[in-house]
């Protein structure tokens, strides 16, 4: 390569660090600027000057869990969130187990039919579930949420886990069977401890799914049930709107997110995308 | 020790099944599971369908009563709809362009070798994983007329202004929200994808003399078409779902300016308590989507013919 040549390569990396820095800045500034409200005071929070040296304050926090009954919301979230990361795993890693390693009439079309739930909108299965939901007596209620978030994490279990048995070679299977391992035996004692990170990661991006949606619980839970994203905007966020407690209770939020996103980041977009992309 | 029957163990098509023995597992396996998503996914869908047909106020009537077509016929004479299809398909296509353009340069940007790569390519991963909701409320208050940060820099060159309160700039800002969100979703995915084509290819189209436009044109673009194809349909597909952001920042408003098909759905359904009439149109959402599946599906299969 010519020193020319290697110049220009050296000159356009360094171009490329300072626009990929001014990318960062706009990307993060909002949830940093998220961040830094939350430790305002109120008067400095809605100060028409944005002030980014003060002395900052927990008192949003405080008000959050003394005043409000954020703590509540947030529990919902987290109880919510895992029973649908445990039923979704559980309905969906075998099937996806069975998916991966056997070939049957009408593969294609069951393939089509898990893949097809992705394209649902949330809205043309929401009116049934809420009538239902009336008539059923799951209105505002935990177990009623968990149901009808399963509605898409169980698809999105079952293609990103397939995705993820592919990977693990047959011939273990194969050998464990004639070792007498039954199909159980080999998916618990083979498959499954091979496939752990692939595990973990469809776990969190089912939490992620349960945790972050907000339409679901507008339709179906009132306050019992709320959880954070729903009470963020009928109980803090309707009138005379108190910024600094909704951007404590977004960092809050936000917070368990970043660190997920950091742990499965190899994975992260292979998985948001549910194995589309193998295809 | 159990022994599969009749069958050779090990067979030799590539996409072979593995050969358990008898076992009751393997139906339990697949149908239960295929069992309860028929229950949540494939029943509501037909009861959609019925409700669709049907005239039901809630609170009005105990029960739904047949209608036929009414609410279709209702729908599609509907300027409200018409006006509603207009707003989706304006936000769709608007944050999508704008996603896959910036994404691109992004990705472009971060197949190069530089310093700071992997840091780059976790913080880029931030605004996606968050709620949408979330994002809503972040740039509702960086947005506000009065106190809003942006405006406070904006004031210092003239071009403060009230970001929601006339349509054509409370549709940009939603797009905007979106933008935000999702430009760096798009970005990660299509740089998996540029990071799939060996270095050779580009390598030698150098050495053949292709400047880098014409590499971009004549080498980039056809190796990354199925990538490109994978996720402009998955964004398409999400921005059809758009709720949040509408919910929060516009609330369809101001008047009905920003209220896209989705939202007015959910308008019809759960503020007017119209089951039937909010059936009819959420089912159009759905058949926009499914639409669009199918157009990128087929265009995938042909693409796949030609090589």
């Amino acid at each position: 390569m010519s020193s020319s040549s290697r110049r220009r390569r050296l000159v356009g990396n360094s171009l490329a660090t300072l626009l990929l820095l001014a990318l960062v800045a706009f990307f993060l500034f909002p949830i940093f600027y998220a961040f830094v409200t939350s430790l305002k005071t109120r008067v400095l929070a809605e100060s028409p000057i944005p002030h980014l040296l003060f002395r900052p304050t927990l008192e949003n926090y405080r008000s959050l869990f003394v005043d409000n009954t954020y703590g509540a919301y947030f529990l919902n979230s987290l109880v919510i969130g895992l029973a649908t990361v445990v039923l979704s795993l559980l309905l969906g890693v075998p099937a996806a187990y069975v998916l991966s390693r056997c070939r049957f009439r009408g593969k294609g079309a069951v393939l089509l039919w898990v893949l097809s739930s992705r394209i649902l909108p949330p809205i043309g299965i929401a009116i049934p579930f809420f009538l239902a939901y009336r008539r059923l007596g799951l209105i505002d209620t935990h177990l009623g949420l968990v149901i009808i978030f399963l509605t898409f994490n169980v698809s999105l279990t079952i293609w990103v886990m397939s995705g993820f048995f592919d990977q693990i070679p047959r011939e273990l299977d194969e050998a464990a069977i004639i070792d007498g391992c039954s199909m159980t035996g080999v998916l618990m004692r083979v498959v499954l401890p091979l496939a752990a990170p692939g595990l973990s990661t469809t776990a969190i991006l089912v939490f992620l799914e349960a945790w972050n949606n907000f339409f679901f619980p507008l339709v179906v839970a009132r306050r019992n049930a709320a959880t954070v994203p729903l009470a963020l905007t009928t109980f803090l966020g309707d009138y005379n709107i108190d910024w600094g407690a909704i951007m404590a209770g977004a960092s809050l939020l936000i917070l368990p997110l970043l660190v997920f996103s950091l742990v499965i980041r190899r994975y992260l977009v292979a998985g948001l995308t549910q194995g589309a992309v193998k295809g | 020790m159990r022994r599969p029957r009749g069958q050779s163990r090990i067979a030799v098509t590539s996409e072979r099944s593995v050969v358990f023995g008898r076992n009751l597992e393997r139906p339990l396996y697949l149908y239960i599971p295929l069992a309860v998503l028929f229950l949540i996914n494939i029943v509501p869908l037909l009861y959609t369908v019925y409700l669709s047909l049907t005239n039901w106020v809630l609170f009005r009537q105990r029960t739904p009563t047949f209608a036929g077509l009414v609410n279709w016929a209702e729908m599609l004479t509907s300027g409200r709809f018409w006006h509603s299809v207009q707003v989706e398909l304006v936000f769709v296509a608007g944050s999508v362009a704008i996603e896959f353009s910036l994404g691109f340069g992004m990705a472009l940007l971060l197949n190069r070798e530089i310093r700071l790569r992997e840091f780059f390519r976790s913080i880029f991963m931030f605004p996606m994983v968050l709620p949408p909701i979330i994002a809503a409320f972040l740039w509702r208050f960086m947005l506000q007329a009065d106190i809003g940060v942006i405006n406070y820099y904006l004031r210092f060159v003239g071009l403060n202004r009230a970001f929601l309160a006339t349509g054509p700039s409370a549709l940009a800002t939603l797009i905007l929200v979106d933008v935000w969100q999702y430009t760096p979703f798009v970005a990660l995915l299509l740089l998996a994808g540029l990071q799939h084509i060996s270095r050779e290819v580009f390598q030698a189209a150098e050495v053949d003399g292709a400047g880098p436009v014409q590499i971009f044109r004549y080498v980039t673009v056809p190796l990354m078409t199925p990538t490109i194809l994978i996720v402009l349909l998955l964004r398409i597909i999400d921005a059809l779902k758009v709720f949040p952001t509408i919910y929060v920042l516009t609330r369809g408003g101001p008047g009905i300016a920003t209220e896209a098909l989705n939202y007015l759905a959910f308008l019809m359904a759960f503020e007017q308590s119209r089951m039937g009439y909010g059936a009819a149109l959420s089912l159009v959402v759905m058949i926009l989507s499914v639409a669009i599946a199918i157009v990128f599906v087929a265009t995938r299969r042909r693409m796949a013919g030609w090589d």
